[in-house]
This record gives C-alpha cells, structure tokens and sequence, in this order.
C-alpha cells in the first residue's frame, strides 16, 4: 500500500528532515511511526498525501508513485487516503455533521447519500447526538472522533493520523485507539504517527521507529525488498 | 486512484471498537445507501456541483455580510452612473433624430431686392448640388406666416407701417454631413444678394457634436468607474479567500479539485454583480421617472413636448452583462492572486 524507498526531504531552508527513508506497509497492515519531535515522522505522511514531493528517492502509495502524479490525480489520490490531523483541522463556524459532510461533498457523492452516511459515521464513533453542535462545544476526544468520522466518511482504504492521541488524556487516547483498531479490523490499511509508548507496545502493532530523519528500527513486516524498478 | 474494494467499512459496521482493540466482529452486510462494493467516487461537474457550489457561495456571501453589501452598493451605484449617461444619450439621440429631420434652410435677401432677383438667386441653388427644392417667398407671404405663428399676439404688427421683411428663398438641405453642410450654407451666405441665412439644423448639429462629447466623457467615466469596481470585488473576494483559508486547506488535503474550490469564489462574485445590477436597476428606473416628471413640467411650463424612454432591452442586458461580467473579472483576479490550488 505505501512504499517508500531511500526518501530524502530537503526543505528550501536547507533543513533535511528525512535522509533515505525506504519502509513498505502492506495492504491491510497496521503500523506505528514513531519517534521524537523534529524525528521526520510527520514528514512522512506529509509526503503519502503529497502535500511535499521527496528531493530523492521515491514514494509510492497504491502502486502509483506520487511523484508521477498529474495535477487532476492529485485530488483523487487524496481521496483515497483518510487523513487525521494533530490539531485536527476542523472547520469551527460549521456544526459537526457539516465537517463530516464537507469530506463527501468533496469527494463529488450525490447529495442524497451525504447525510444518511455521515450520520452512520458519526453514530460509530458515539457522536451522533452531537451532530448539530459546532466542534468548539467538544471536548479534545471528541473533536478528535470528529476529524476520525471525516477521515473515514469516504471509506478510503488508507487512513494516515499525526499523533491522534497526542492531546488526550489515556483513557480517550485508549479509545481512539481502539477506533482505530476497529477500522484496521474491517480491512483498512492504518500508520499512525505516535509518542505514546506504552500504548503503541501495549497494542503489539509493528512499530517503525524514527530519529533524527532516519529509521533506526524496522519490523520484519515491512521490510519488502525494494528496488527502483518497483516505483 | 487508490481503489476502494467497499468491503472494511460493512466489516467494521459489524465491528463496534471495543476496549484492548478486540473488535466483537460481525459479517459483512451491505449498507442501506449501497455503497458496498461502490469504487472511489470520481468528482462529476453535473448539476449537484454547481448547486452546491453555488449553495457555498451564498453561505460565503451571507458570512462576509456587509462587505459584501457594501461592495453590491459600489457597483450598483457604478452602474446607475453608467445607466444614467446610456439614459441621457439615448434620449438625446431620439431628440436630434426629430430635429435632423426638418432640414429646411431659409435665406433673407436684401431689402432692395425684388420678384426679379429672388428668382434668379433661385435658379441659381437649383444649379447648386446637395440642394432641393427652392421656393420663392415674398415679403408678404413672410408676414403671413409670421402673423400665422404670433397666432393671437399678431396685432402687434399691425402698428407697421410698411413690410419690414425682404423676399426669402427656401430650399431643403440634401447634404447629410454637418460640416459640408455648414460650409455650402456658409458659401451661400457670401452671395451678394443674400443678407442672411436662417438654418435651424446647425443647432442640431451643435447640440449632436456636444452628445457626442458626452457619450466619449460618459464613456470614458464608465470604464473608469467599472474598473475601479471590478477591484473592489476582487478585493471582497480576496477577503473571503483569506477568511476561508483553512477551509480551503483542508479541502484540498481531503482531495478537492481546483474547480470545487474555486468556483463558488466566482459565483459569490457573480452573486454581487447580480445584485449589483438589480440595485442599479431599480435605481436607473427611479432616474428615468424623476427625469420624465421634470421634463412635462418644463414642456408644460414652455409649451414644448420632451418625450422620454427609458432604456432599451439591449442597454438593460447590456448593464446586467457588464455587473455580472464585473463580478467574474473580480473573484478571477484574486484567485490567480490569493489562492494557489
């Protein structure tokens, strides 16, 4: 599902935050990504979702190497790809359902079908009596499985989240693990970015670890012999 | 581009998360909306597009309030300008169409003249091109219609003792050009036995010369004015982009085409030039009903008829076109400006 191989990240500063990154998660795999700050962990999903293309190397998620993509694929590669911001990203002046509805209106689904799916979302992720209130009468779990409802309305196969457990207490973050348990259960392919430890150990996943822009640990799961003729 | 074989989401429904992420698990069943098996939806610019763009829009317009009432203000007001000189112009227009048609020229011969001489000085215009028609009118046909037209105050000339008026020869002007026109009057003027030469049309021409001013200066007002407009949209809708750049931002990484981000942009500016021009409307109209009051009461006043019209259905769509092309031009400047997609 996601392919990176010998991936450098050079920002115009000068500042390189990944230096020949190369890792493959599986289709259906669930993996943790972990690391200190400034490690290159959320380089890393910034580059699944494009929103930076690598200096080198190669990214390729679904078989399709990002870098290769035309402008009108750029849409539809994102589309794919549930993403789960640290700050969350929801959009204050519009009420829950319409943050989660935002995510299929984007993704061209006929009118009809949004609010009948974004309710179903929103009753698994236990908020739909909370649909109609604006996301700044939450609490930070809460918001939290408002950015999960929006990230998976669409159902994309791949969900990505920077550090999704990061300003929550541990039994929230224990929840919206679990969440996220679930949905690797069903089928989709999960890398969530993490500090949390004890938690990431505690759930077993495989775990990728990251330091200074370079993996110093790597699961045999996602070692996948790569070479360029495979990007 | 990534497919979605549809089947984790009717997994994870049967799936509620539990705690040690042990799912309780559950069989796959298809969802109500019959989704199961839908492959990632590809983005339809169709009618549900556009009405959701446009419902975007209006949400955009009724946020940024009163800038953007303001900015519909501007640009009515923009327009009713442009409106008021397109009404001025055209009903000067109609005015010197009615006057051009009466081309007659009159010319006084002198006082020594007689019978003899008129009619030779006709012969000679019938000789003369761009010139119709000459007639000779002696001086007591002259006071006839001279008495004819001061109608009840015509006693006043009875205390004369002789005709002070000379014989005239009339003809029509054949020249249309207002120029060539003036000269062969002017030529005529010159002749010996002509004292003066009476020509009601070079006022025409003046007055279609001064019109002519106008619509250039009117012209020229408008596009000013409707570039200076065309600006302040932009600069309303450059408002709105950075109000909405978060918003923005996340559309784009939940996989938002250009044209879904960009075109309710452009319809909120369309939006204001609609209502701009609908404002500017219903202001030109006010115009017109305020103008034609004033004109029958000073046609009444000096016995004149000042027939009014209002604008013609093209100027109309042509000022709708101009506040809703306005509005395009607006949002199209700042988001080649403000928003990178």
């Amino acid at each position: 599902m996601i392919r990176f191989h010998n991936v450098h990240l050079r920002y115009p500063t000068g500042y390189e935050a990944l230096k020949g990154v190369s890792f493959t998660v599986p289709r259906g795999g669930f993996h943790f990504l972990t690391g200190h700050s400034g490690a290159g962990k959320s380089s890393v999903l910034k580059l699944i979702y494009r929103a930076e293309l690598p200096s080198e190397g190669g990214v390729v998620v679904d078989g399709r190497n990002v870098e290769r993509l035309t402008p009108k694929q750029i849409p539809l590669l994102r589309r794919g790809i549930g993403v789960i911001f640290q700050d969350y990203k929801l959009l204050y002046d519009r009420s829950v359902f319409e943050n989660v509805a935002l995510a299929m209106e984007v993704a061209g689904h006929p009118m009809d079908k949004i609010p009948g799916q974004v309710q179903r979302t929103l009753e698994y992720v236990g908020l739909k009596d909370r649909m109609h209130l604006s996301p700044i009468a939450l609490s930070g779990g809460e918001q939290q499985r408002v950015a999960i409802a929006r990230a998976i309305v669409n159902r994309p196969p791949l969900i990505i989240a920077d550090e999704p457990t990061g300003n929550l207490d541990k039994p929230m973050a224990r929840r919206i693990f679990d969440l996220f348990t679930a949905l690797h259960q069903s089928g989709a392919t999960v890398l969530i970015v993490s500090h949390d430890l004890d938690l990431v150990a505690e759930l077993g996943f495989p775990q990728i670890d990251m330091a200074d822009g370079r993996i110093t640990q790597l699961p045999a799961s996602t070692r996948v012999p790569l070479t360029p003729a495979t990007l | 581009m990534i497919r979605n074989k549809g089947s984790w989401w009717d997994r994870f429904r049967g799936a509620r998360p539990s705690r040690g992420g042990k799912p309780r698990g559950g069989a796959a069943r298809p969802t109500p909306t019959g989704h199961v098996n839908a492959p990632t939806p590809v983005f339809r610019v169709g009618g549900g597009f556009h009405r959701r763009a446009m419902r975007r829009a209006w949400r955009q317009f009724h946020e940024g309030s009163l800038s953007h009432w303001i900015t519909v203000m501007v640009i009515a007001l923009a327009l009713t300008i442009y409106g008021a000189f397109a009404l001025l112009l055209s009903n000067a227009n109609t005015a010197m169409e009615g006057w051009r048609v009466d081309n007659t020229v009159t010319i006084f011969l002198k006082k020594q003249e007689d019978g003899k001489q008129a009619e030779r000085v006709k012969k000679r215009l019938e000789d003369v091109a761009g010139i119709g028609s000459p007639v000779v009118s002696s001086p007591e046909q002259g006071m006839g219609r001279l008495k004819e037209l001061l109608g009840t105050e015509a006693g006043v000339l009875d205390g004369l003792e002789e005709n002070p008026l000379p014989y005239a020869v009339e003809f029509q002007l054949l020249e249309p050009d207002p120029a060539k026109a003036a000269a062969l009057t002017s030529g005529i003027a010159q002749w010996r036995e002509v004292e003066a030469v009476s020509f009601d049309r070079q006022w025409a021409d003046r007055l279609a010369a001064v019109v002519t001013v106008v619509r250039y200066a009117g012209m020229a007002l408008s596009a000013l004015l409707l570039s200076a407009v065309a600006l302040i949209i932009s600069n309303t809708i450059k408002l709105t982009i950075l109000a909405r750049r978060e918003e923005v931002e996340v559309m784009r990484f939940m996989g938002a085409t250009n044209s879904f981000i960009k075109i309710p942009f452009i319809y909120e500016g369309v939006l204001q030039g609609v209502l701009g021009s609908f404002l500017a409307l219903g202001l030109t109209s006010g115009l017109f009903l305020g103008a034609r009051q004033v004109a029958l009461e000073l046609g009444r006043a000096f016995g004149l008829s000042l027939p009014m019209h209002f604008l013609p259905p093209l100027e109309l769509g042509l000022m709708m076109g101009l506040g809703i092309g306005l509005g395009f031009l607006g949002s199209m400047i700042s988001l080649s400006r403000f928003l990178e997609v």
